[in-house]
């Protein structure tokens, strides 16, 4: 038994923490909330130098056909700066989509372009409504021939303002359903690991969703930026308008997309909570490097228990969520039977953990912890953010009751 | 990243399995089978533990040359989730073999070793530990308890509270002051006493769990030789702290238990209804379980991320403080919750408890894990100090 990164993991880690450090560490994300993504950019190129992209993308395709648990000391890294951009979306979500379900050129394509950086994918999922179920979609994609017509309003979109092009899952018309499928069916579609995680609480209509690509300066796609207080997100707000597309763009069987996306957004949540526990580990590090060096009474600050002790609960929390994280990755990647439980529990857990970790800090930081120069609030904001992308802790507490059989 | 056994560990498992199966007393049912009163519970786990004596059970972690198996830490491991999976009768020399034996192995005499140690294994003898005075508890350096030196003797008068078995121990192992001059870490010095002599009375608590497993001992003049001392006169501060050490795979138990508990407390909420639904069923429950998912996973986990550490290092680190403080707040918080979903019955103890009393016993026997072993507080103390680098709590 060895419940531990290994030595290639965490020499990953240690190149990718330098690039970040490189590159300004926080400083990426805060000159990308002031408008200036240039650095943000360098530092993908530099990320893709690093080979982070083509980590788990298979080698047949020029990747190093590793798996997202050795993904894991790269997301706690990005977590800890709160890197904005699609990295996550990309390779956590495309790569695995597109991989799993992609047609033989949409592999060499799309997977290609994702390793060396050219394209970088956001995901274009929540309309208007607000809902995360795929069977609340009112975007639609009509076959007309050899012609597929997009048309949606999709909102809430994580680096949409960043992304190269965005992975769109829309309600499809059955036209097509009986076989005259272009590449859908050709596809290695098998979703072998999957364990039945359909999500208890879906009510809408599950059948019928297709995943499309579209490129983000195709004819018909508006992309605008919405304001948000985390502004290292790049939220955006896109619609696709009467919007043309060839065969190429659907990824795997029209009308199958949801069973993918149940699949893949395991490796997604794996990925996001991986995010949070770095991120979360920076917050404590720094309230505990705080709490050493501010002085009242006469005392460090970190002499009253009333504080050290808010620490520690807090820093157990770390070191669970931690335990959750990696294994939650681990069952993924091994396609472990409690999978869905461990993902979506560690998800649940971590997001309130997290939560609670950079509110504490802004409170143990007192008066300076509220301001905007100080980093305190940028880990709050994303904290918050990210409780309620693609699912809510509720959601995600329902989805490990009903994989446990609850 | 592995969570796999060797072919050796495996057949470590295998062979506790048959053990087991043959050897647990015939119709046992977990602890609730335990004869209720003294002496015939006394002498229920005496026997237990002889017989994993004699079946080679008993000292997994022992060398071989002190009648042990030498099992590695992982083995060792293995045994405890074995043991508590099968709700085995617990070892009633558990100070012996856990702590007291492994530190006389360690740093006692050639005649402390020849004298102790087989009879500790065997059960022989029967060994408490006297640290705790009514003066003296998470501050375990102001004890009082003195010892003088007469001639060839020691002579030790004082008290000593809480002391688990200590009204069947043969043995105890003392901590008591033996110079006053110094500062209050020194002066102390770590003592063998036989518990059978005048100068030594055990009066038994009674327990808010309704046992008696803790005493108040009372010394006067009580005598010990100079054979009796365990390293040096005035080492004893160090010398506790030693057997402390010996604690080598930390709360294994305490964190299989808890995994069981879990279990068992979504089988509960499977049979119990309230309003025609299963608990199960009912959002609030159901999502209070998942979040006991969550965390006796990730107590379980970050044991084992733990224990990595340990095998790789070769030593505990003090992230055993963090183990001990998830699963005992953990523990007392889940079984709380077991007895709270009995609604009207929850109250309800011994032969008139809902289902069996093993609820309440569980949550009640819980609230003293947050206290024995270093208080939630003070394990806190030493987790922001000694793993965060925080400053010192006032001491003087
Ligand atoms: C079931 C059980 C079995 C035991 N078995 C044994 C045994 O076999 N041998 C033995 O020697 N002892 C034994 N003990 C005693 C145990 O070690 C002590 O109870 C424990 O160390 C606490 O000491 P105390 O009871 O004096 O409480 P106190 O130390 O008086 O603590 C009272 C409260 O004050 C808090 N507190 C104390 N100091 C601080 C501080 N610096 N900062 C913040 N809070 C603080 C504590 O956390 C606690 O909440 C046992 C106890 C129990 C419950």
């Amino acid at each position: 038994m060895d419940f531990s990164l290994s030595k290639e993991q965490e020499m990953l880690r240690q190149s990718v923490q330098k690039c970040l450090q490189n590159q300004g560490g926080i400083e990426i994300a805060r000159s990308y909330m002031d408008g200036e993504p240039q650095r943000l950019k360098k530092t993908y190129g530099e990320l893709v130098q690093l080979g982070v992209t083509s980590v788990n993308i298979p080698e047949a395709y020029g990747g190093v056909g590793l798996s997202n648990i050795d993904l894991v000391p790269v997301f706690e890294e990005t977590g800890r700066v709160l890197l904005p951009g699609t990295l996550r979306e990309t390779v956590a979500f495309a790569t695995p989509l597109i991989a799993r379900y992609g047609s033989a050129e949409q592999k060499e394509e799309l997977l290609s372009g994702i390793a060396n950086g050219q394209m970088t994918f956001a995901l274009a999922v929540v309309e208007t409504n607000g809902s995360y179920q795929l069977g609340d979609i009112e975007g639609t994609a009509r076959r007309q021939g050899d012609v597929i017509h997009l048309d949606a309003v999709k909102t809430v979109v994580h680096g949409g303002m960043d992304a190269t092009a965005f992975l769109v899952p829309v309600r499809s018309d059955d036209a097509s359903s009986d076989g005259d499928s272009l590449n859908g069916d050709s596809s290695n579609g098998d979703s072998s690991n999957d364990d039945s995680s359909k999500g208890g609480s879906s009510n809408g209509d599950h059948e019928g969703i297709t995943w499309l690509w579209v490129e983000r300066d195709h004819d018909g796609v508006t992309v605008e930026p919405l304001q948000s207080f985390d502004a290292t997100l790049g939220l955006a707000k896109v619609t696709f308008s009467s919007v043309q597309l060839d065969e190429q763009h659907v990824i795997g069987k029209w009308g199958n997309g949801l069973e993918m996306c149940e699949d893949c957004v395991q490796d997604l949540h794996a990925a996001v909570s991986a995010e949070m526990i770095g991120a979360m580990e920076h917050v404590l590090d720094s309230v505990t490097e705080y709490a050493k060096t501010r002085v009242q009474f006469g005392q460090p600050i970190g002499r009253f228990q009333a504080v050290k002790h808010r620490i520690v609960d807090r820093r157990l929390e770390l070191e669970t969520a931690k335990s959750l994280v990696y294994y939650a990755n681990w069952a993924v990647a091994s396609g472990s039977s409690d999978k869905t439980a461990a993902v979506y529990s560690a998800r649940s857990y971590a997001t309130e953990a997290f939560i609670r970790a950079a509110s504490d800090n802004i409170q143990l930081h007192g008066g300076i912890g509220f301001t905007w120069e100080m980093d305190c609030h940028l880990y709050l904001k994303r904290a918050r953010a990210l409780e309620n992308y693609l699912g809510s802790v509720q959601d995600f507490e329902e989805q490990t009751a009903s994989a446990l059989g609850w | 990243m592995d969570f796999s056994l060797t072919s050796a560990e495996r057949e470590f498992q295998h062979a506790l399995r048959d053990w087991l199966e043959q050897n647990l007393p015939a119709g046992w049912k977990g602890s609730r089978s335990l004869p209720k009163t003294d002496p015939e519970r006394t002498q229920f786990l005496r026997d237990w533990q002889r017989r994993l004596y004699d079946g080679g059970w008993a000292g997994v972690a022992w060398p071989k040359e002190y009648g042990g198996r030498g099992a590695t830490l992982l083995e060792e491991v293995i045994y405890q989730e074995e043991m508590v999976r099968v709700k085995a009768p617990p070892v009633i020399n558990i100070i012996g073999i856990g702590m007291i034996g492994p530190t006389l192995i360690q740093i006692g005499t050639e005649a402390q070793k020849r004298r102790y140690v087989h009879k500790i294994l065997s059960g022989e003898e029967i060994w408490c530990q006297g640290y705790s005075e009514p003066g003296a508890g998470s501050d375990l350096a102001a004890i009082q308890t003195h010892a003088v030196k007469q001639g060839d003797k020691w002579i030790i008068n004082g008290q000593k509270v809480w002391t688990s078995y200590a009204h069947i121990a043969d043995r105890c192992f003392l901590l008591a002051r033996t110079d006053r001059s110094g500062a209050k870490h020194d002066g102390m010095t770590a003592f063998l006493i036989d518990m059978h002599q005048p100068g030594v009375e055990t009066r038994p608590i009674h327990q808010m769990s309704d046992h008696y497993d803790f005493n108040e001992i009372f010394f006067t003049d009580a005598v010990a030789y100079e054979e009796d001392i365990v390293g040096e006169v005035g080492e004893g501060w160090k010398v506790a702290v030693t057997l402390l050490m010996h604690e080598r795979v930390g709360v294994a138990r305490q964190v299989f238990s808890l995994q069981r508990d879990f279990n068992d407390l979504v089988g509960f909420s499977k049979t119990l209804t309230r309003q025609g639904v299963r608990l199960v069923e009912n959002p609030v429950v159901k999502k209070r379980l998942v979040d006991y998912y969550a965390r006796s996973r990730g107590a379980l986990l970050t044991y084992y991320r733990h224990l990595t550490q340990t095998m790789k290092t070769g030593h505990p680190g003090v992230e055993g403080s963090m183990d001990k403080l998830l699963c005992s707040e953990l523990g007392k918080d889940m079984l709380g919750y077991a007895v709270s979903l009995q609604g009207a019955h929850s109250p309800l103890w011994h032969e008139d408890a809902y289902v069996n009393s093993s609820w309440q016993d569980g949550y009640l026997e819980s609230l003293g894990l947050t206290i024995a072993g270093g208080t939630t507080e003070i394990q806190k103390n030493v987790v922001a100090e000694r793993v965060l680098g925080l400053p010192k709590d006032i001491k003087h």
